[in-house]
C-alpha cells in the first residue's frame, strides 16, 4: 500500500499551500482511478511522488510504502500522457523493451535482454519484431507501460493513457493494465477523465480530487465503486 | 581497368573511417557535426608529429603509434565540440563550427606552417608491409568489423535513438549527454584515422586538407543509402556502398577528363538527384519523410 499522509505542498516556499494536509492511500490489486477538474493538482501530485521537484518549491509530509518510509520516488515509474516521446519508433517492439534495460550510462556490451513479457504480447496479439510506427496507438501505449516496468517499479502512474485512443484501442490499453493489476504486486494509479470507463472497471478505487474553497486546500475524497 | 579499381579501393579504404565516422554523427547522432573536419587534419597532425619523434628503432610499433596519437587527436577535437554542445548549451551546427575555427589556429600553431612533409620521416607501413594498400585494405576491414559490432552494443544502439528521438533518454534515466558526447568523440576519432591515413599516403600533412570533408562524407552516405535502400536505422554496409560508390564516380569523371577543382559541383548535384530519387521512392508526402538533416 502507497500511504500519503498530511502532505504539505508549495510551489514557491514563501508563497500559498497547494496540498494543505492531503492523505490518501492507493491499494495494490485494483486500479486507482483519480479524476479532478483542470488545475485540481493531478499531475502535480504525480510529480511529487516521482520526487521531481525544483529547488524553490516547498514539501512537507509522509510517504509510504509498504509500511516502509524511506526515498520511495526511485521504486515509481510514470507513463506521460504523449507516451509516444517514450518510443523510439524505428526500433522494432522488442528492441524498444531491450533499450529500456539500459543504465545510465550505456556500455560496449551487447543490449541485455528484457524481461518475459510472451504470454502479454500473445494475449494483445503483438508481434514483438514489428517496427514501433507500424503498431496500434494502444500497442504503443502497451509497450510504453512494459518498458517502464523493466525496472521493476512497485508503483505504476498512468496519466491519461487513454486520452489519445480510439474505444476500442482504449478497451486493449485497459484490459491490459486490469492484467497487470491481477497478475502482478504493483500498485496502479491512474488519472482518467473517462467517468463510463471508470465505472465499467468495477475492481477499482475511484479518487476525486477536488478544492475546497473554504478552507482553500485540496482533499482528495475516495469514492467506492 | 585493374589500375583504375585499385585506386578506387586505395581511396574507400583511406576515406572509409571517415565516413563511418560521419555516418555515426550525421545519420544517427543526427548532429550536423562539421568538426570532422578539423579532426581530420588534427588526426593527421598529431600522427605526423608522432612520427617524427620516432627512431627508426620503434618502425614495428610505429603504425600503432601513428594510429593511437591520430586517434586520441581526433577524439580531443570530437571530446570538445560535443562538450560545447551539451555543457555550454551552444547548438552542435554552432559549437562545431567553433571548434573549427579553434583548430584551424591551433594547427597553424602546432604544424608552424601550411604544410608539413612526410618524406623525410619514417614511413611505418612501408618499412613493416612493403605497400601501402595490404595495409589499408586490412585496416578498412577491421574498421568495418569493429563498427559493425559497435552498433550492436548499448552504446551504438543508443546512438540511432538519439537521432530517432532525443527525449527518449531522459524517460529512461540514460545520460544524453554521454552518449551525444562519447558519439561525437567515437565520429571524430575515426575522422583523425582518416588524415592519418592520407597523409601517409600522400606523403604530406596540409592545413587545409579538412575542408570540404563534410560535404564529400554527406555525398558517400547519401549514395550508400540510395544505393542499400535499407529500411533499417543502422546500417554499417551504408557507409561502405558510399564511399566506394562516391570514389568510383569521382575516378570515372578524372578518365574522361573532368577537372576535378570543379568535383563540389558533382557533389552537390548528386546530393540533389540522389535525395530526390531517395525521398521520392518513399512516400507520397515527402516532406514527412524528411528529417531534420536528410541523411
Amino acid at each position: 500500500m502507497l500511504k500519503l499522509n498530511n502532505v504539505n505542498f508549495k510551489f514557491d516556499k514563501s508563497g500559498a499551500c497547494f496540498f494543505n494536509n492531503l492523505s490518501a492511500s492507493f491499494n495494490r490489486g485494483k486500479i486507482n482511478f483519480i479524476q479532478g477538474a483542470n488545475g485540481s493538482g493531478k499531475s502535480t501530485l504525480f510529480r511529487i511522488l516521482q520526487g521531481k521537484l525544483s529547488s524553490n518549491e516547498f514539501l512537507k509530509g509522509d510517504f509510504c510504502l509498504d509500511e516502509k518510509y524511506d526515498n520511495i520516488s526511485h521504486r515509481i515509474a510514470m507513463v506521460q500522457q504523449k507516451f509516444d516521446v517514450m518510443l523510439a519508433d524505428k526500433f522494432s517492439f522488442s528492441e524498444n523493451l531491450k533499450f529500456a534495460n539500459i543504465s545510465r550510462y550505456p556500455s560496449l556490451k551487447f543490449l541485455p535482454n528484457h524481461k518475459d513479457v510472451e504470454e502479454f504480447l500473445k494475449q494483445f496479439s503483438i508481434d514483438k519484431n514489428k517496427t514501433v510506427n507500424l503498431l496500434s496507438g494502444g500497442q504503443r501505449q502497451i509497450l510504453a507501460i512494459l518498458m517502464v516496468l523493466q525496472k521493476m517499479p512497485k508503483v505504476l502512474l498512468l496519466d491519461e493513457p487513454t486520452s489519445a485512443l480510439d474505444v476500442e484501442n482504449s478497451k486493449m490499453v485497459m484490459d491490459f493494465i486490469n492484467d497487470l493489476v491481477k497478475t502482478t504486486n504493483i500498485i496502479v494509479i491512474m488519472i482518467c477523465h473517462d467517468k463510463e470507463l471508470v465505472e465499467s472497471y468495477c475492481n477499482s478505487e475511484y479518487y476525486h480530487l477536488g478544492h475546497d474553497l473554504i478552507s482553500d486546500g485540496r482533499f482528495i475524497e475516495v469514492k467506492k465503486i | 581497368m585493374l589500375n583504375s579499381l585499385l585506386i578506387v579501393i586505395e581511396q574507400t579504404c583511406i576515406h572509409l573511417p571517415l565516413v563511418i565516422g560521419a555516418y555515426f554523427s550525421f545519420s544517427l547522432l543526427k548532429a550536423p557535426d562539421l568538426s570532422i573536419e578539423a579532426a581530420y587534419t588534427f588526426g593527421a597532425i598529431t600522427s605526423a608529429l608522432a612520427l617524427q619523434s620516432l627512431s627508426p628503432d620503434f618502425c614495428v610499433l610505429g603504425i600503432a603509434i601513428a594510429l593511437i596519437f591520430s586517434i586520441l587527436g581526433g577524439c580531443f577535437v570530437g571530446f570538445l565540440s560535443g562538450t560545447f554542445t551539451r555543457k555550454i548549451g551552444i547548438p552542435h551546427l554552432l559549437s562545431s563550427i567553433v571548434t573549427i575555427g579553434l583548430f584551424h589556429g591551433i594547427n597553424q600553431y602546432v604544424l608552424g606552417g601550411a604544410i608539413f612533409s612526410l618524406s623525410n620521416l619514417i614511413n611505418p607501413i612501408e618499412l613493416n608491409l612493403g605497400s601501402e594498400t595490404p595495409f589499408l585494405i586490412f585496416s578498412a576491414l577491421v574498421l568495418f568489423s569493429l563498427s559493425f559490432l559497435f552498433l550492436k552494443t548499448q552504446l551504438g544502439n543508443m546512438l540511432a535513438v538519439h537521432g530517432n528521438n532525443p527525449s527518449f533518454f531522459a524517460n529512461y534515466n540514460i545520460s544524453m549527454s554521454f552518449v551525444f558526447i562519447f558519439g561525437i568523440c567515437i565520429a571524430n576519432a575515426l575522422a583523425g584515422i582518416s588524415g592519418y591515413l592520407d597523409a601517409q599516403t600522400s606523403g604530406f600533412v596540409e592545413i587545409g586538407m579538412g575542408i570540404g570533408k563534410a560535404l564529400s562524407c554527406v555525398t558517400a552516405i547519401i549514395l550508400g543509402r540510395v544505393l542499400t535502400m535499407t529500411s533499417r536505422p543502422m546500417n554499417t554496409f551504408i557507409p561502405v556502398v558510399g564511399t566506394f560508390a562516391y570514389f568510383v564516380i569521382q575516378h570515372a569523371l578524372i578518365n574522361v577528363g573532368f577537372n576535378l577543382k570543379y568535383f563540389t559541383m558533382v557533389q552537390a548535384a548528386i546530393v540533389l538527384i540522389a535525395l530526390a530519387f531517395y525521398y521520392r521512392n518513399r512516400g507520397n508526402n515527402i516532406f514527412e519523410k524528411i528529417d531534420n538533416l536528410g541523411v
